[in-house]
């Protein structure tokens, strides 16, 4: 089997089947990876082709030394920030629960999560698996885009930190450091909806 | 606390930064970075199973499944890049007919050229295609003289140099009245006899319908719309041979002053046989059928459509006129 590399090459060359091949190879996870971050099916679709679109108008200066499937992630990963920057995305909901029983704020201003002490568990046997599936989607929707990036990538893509860092350009540091701070977040609204909803559920 | 400067309301944390402890960082670290080992090992800390547990409430995430169409839709994007991207900038030129109109192929001009054309062309073609159609059966009467040449010639090489008669009528009348016989029935012998066949009794020029005599010896008249020709009149002069004399006028298409097709015809003109250009007429030298543009061709140039001299006017015939010897007419 060729390698995206070699397809790409060959696409450069001029066999339109190669591009082809490289859009199914990757069509599942990149369209995944792309309803993930923007949380919409439509815009996901627009993005997907406008980031082949890219891959066709760069072909010609792709290094072939380098790797194919990096680089149409921060193809990808650009587009998609791009557009949430565009269209400022912003949450409606109010973040008054928090996550720490026990640790408090080291700073002012910020949240601090110890996983011990919160004791995040599984939902609620009495929560259906649609309401469970809503509040991790709408969990990963709500953190800030730039934290969701780095975890989509690494958890659900399987990037290196090193893999990643080079793709957004960012100190290894930095893709830690947003990297805990996505997990942090994730932690806090996660089991904080699924307070709020049980209490809910409780009061009826 | 870094980069609270990007967030740009990027979701939540537009006040607050998150933060883990760094037990619990590790810990992700170690699980993301060591995922060689997806399942819990042994050694693994208690932490590290908080940090699974956690991430496995991402893995209730559904598969977001891709559209069908979306790789040949792409495909289809690249190439509409490609498009634009290698085709010149359209460039004004006539423009593109309305969606659902189609272009007008064939307008008021195009069709009023087209009908003048036609016209033009009807204009030129009609004349020339009916003047081949009069040539044509002026060639077919001709022809048909012709034959009769021969059956006059055979005819009176086994009657003494006799014409074909039916003797004279009782009535001496060579115009049918009704009770007897025309001089053009004189022919009648011919067909009896086999010199010619009943056809050519009509001449092909005339567009009536024939109605041919009977072949055998009963017949005695030629149905009038099968008469073509007019035949020397044998009741007037019965004295007339087969003489070889070109002077001798035998037959002729047919007298325009007997022919219900011409009821006001004056003497002067041509048969109606072809639409009065001119007249086909047989000499008993045989040697030639002569195609006359006037009647006045008998010897010393009397009309052959008329007992006596030449004249102009219409002469209501009784049938019972005699001609003057050398007087041709050709009666019906």
């Amino acid at each position: 089997m060729l390698t995206d590399e070699q397809l790409l090459s060959r696409y450069k060359a001029g066999d339109d089947e190669a591009m082809a091949s490289l859009i199914a190879r990757y069509q599942q996870e990149l369209f995944s990876f792309l309803c993930r971050f923007v949380s919409d099916r439509a815009t996901a679709e627009d993005l997907f082709q406008e980031t082949f679109i890219q891959i066709h108008r760069n072909a010609g200066s792709f290094d072939p030394e380098r790797r194919f499937r990096p680089w149409l992630f921060t193809i990808a990963a650009n587009k998609a920030r791009d557009f949430l920057r565009a269209h400022g995305r912003r949450v409606a909901f109010s973040l008054d629960n928090t996550a720490g029983h026990g640790a408090g704020d080291s700073e002012q201003g910020s949240t601090f999560i110890d996983l011990m002490a919160s004791a995040v568990e599984a939902p609620p046997a009495e929560l259906s698996h649609a309401e469970d599936v809503a509040r991790v989607s709408a969990a990963l929707a709500t953190m800030p885009a730039l934290y969701r990036e780095v975890l989509v990538l690494s958890y659900f893509h399987d990037f290196a930190y090193k893999d990643i860092a080079d793709m957004l350009h960012i100190p290894l540091g930095t893709v830690k450091s947003r990297l805990h701070a996505a997990v942090a977040a994730f932690a806090k609204v996660y089991r904080g909806m699924s307070g709020e909803i049980k209490s809910e559920s409780e009061r009826s | 606390m870094e980069e609270k400067s990007d967030m740009n309301g990027n979701g939540i944390g537009t006040q607050d930064d998150f933060r883990l402890s760094a037990d619990d960082a590790a810990a992700v670290d170690a699980v993301l970075e060591g995922r060689a080992g997806t399942a819990a090992t042994s050694g693994e800390s208690e932490r590290e199973s908080r940090v699974r547990a956690l991430f496995a409430a991402l893995d209730r995430l559904p598969e977001d499944k891709t559209p069908a169409d979306l790789a040949s839709r792409t495909l289809a994007a690249i190439r509409a890049d490609r498009m634009k991207v290698g085709l010149p900038a359209a460039t004004p030129s006539e423009p593109e007919p309305a969606p659902g109109r189609r272009r007008r192929w064939i307008g008021w001009k195009e069709i009023a050229a087209m009908s003048t054309a036609a016209a033009i062309l009807l204009a030129v073609l009609i004349p020339a295609i009916s003047q081949a159609r009069l040539s044509a059966r002026r060639v077919a009467c001709a022809a048909n003289l012709a034959v009769y040449a021969t059956a006059f010639g055979t005819y009176a090489a086994a009657s003494e140099g006799n014409l074909p008669t039916l003797g004279q009528p009782a009535n001496h009348n060579w115009l049918d009245d009704g009770k007897g016989q025309n001089n053009a029935d004189n022919l009648l012998p011919l067909v009896r006899g086999a010199y010619i066949t009943a056809d050519r009794l009509a001449c092909p020029g005339r567009d009536t319908a024939m109605t041919l005599p009977a072949a055998g010896g009963g017949a005695t008249h030629i149905p009038d719309e099968s008469r073509g020709y007019s035949y020397t009149n044998l009741v007037a002069n019965p004295h007339q041979r087969w003489d070889g004399s070109a002077e001798t006028l035998v037959l002729a298409d047919r007298n325009p002053l007997f022919d219900p097709a011409a009821s006001n015809a004056t003497p002067d003109m041509n048969s109606c046989n072809h639409g009065g250009h001119g007249t086909y007429v047989l000499a008993a030298d045989g040697s030639a059928v002569e195609w006359e543009p006037n009647p006045n061709i008998g010897p010393k140039g009397d009309n052959i459509w008329t007992a006596g001299p030449a004249q102009s006017q219409r002469v209501a015939y009784a049938g019972t006129e005699s001609t003057a010897p050398g007087d041709a007419f050709l009666a019906p």
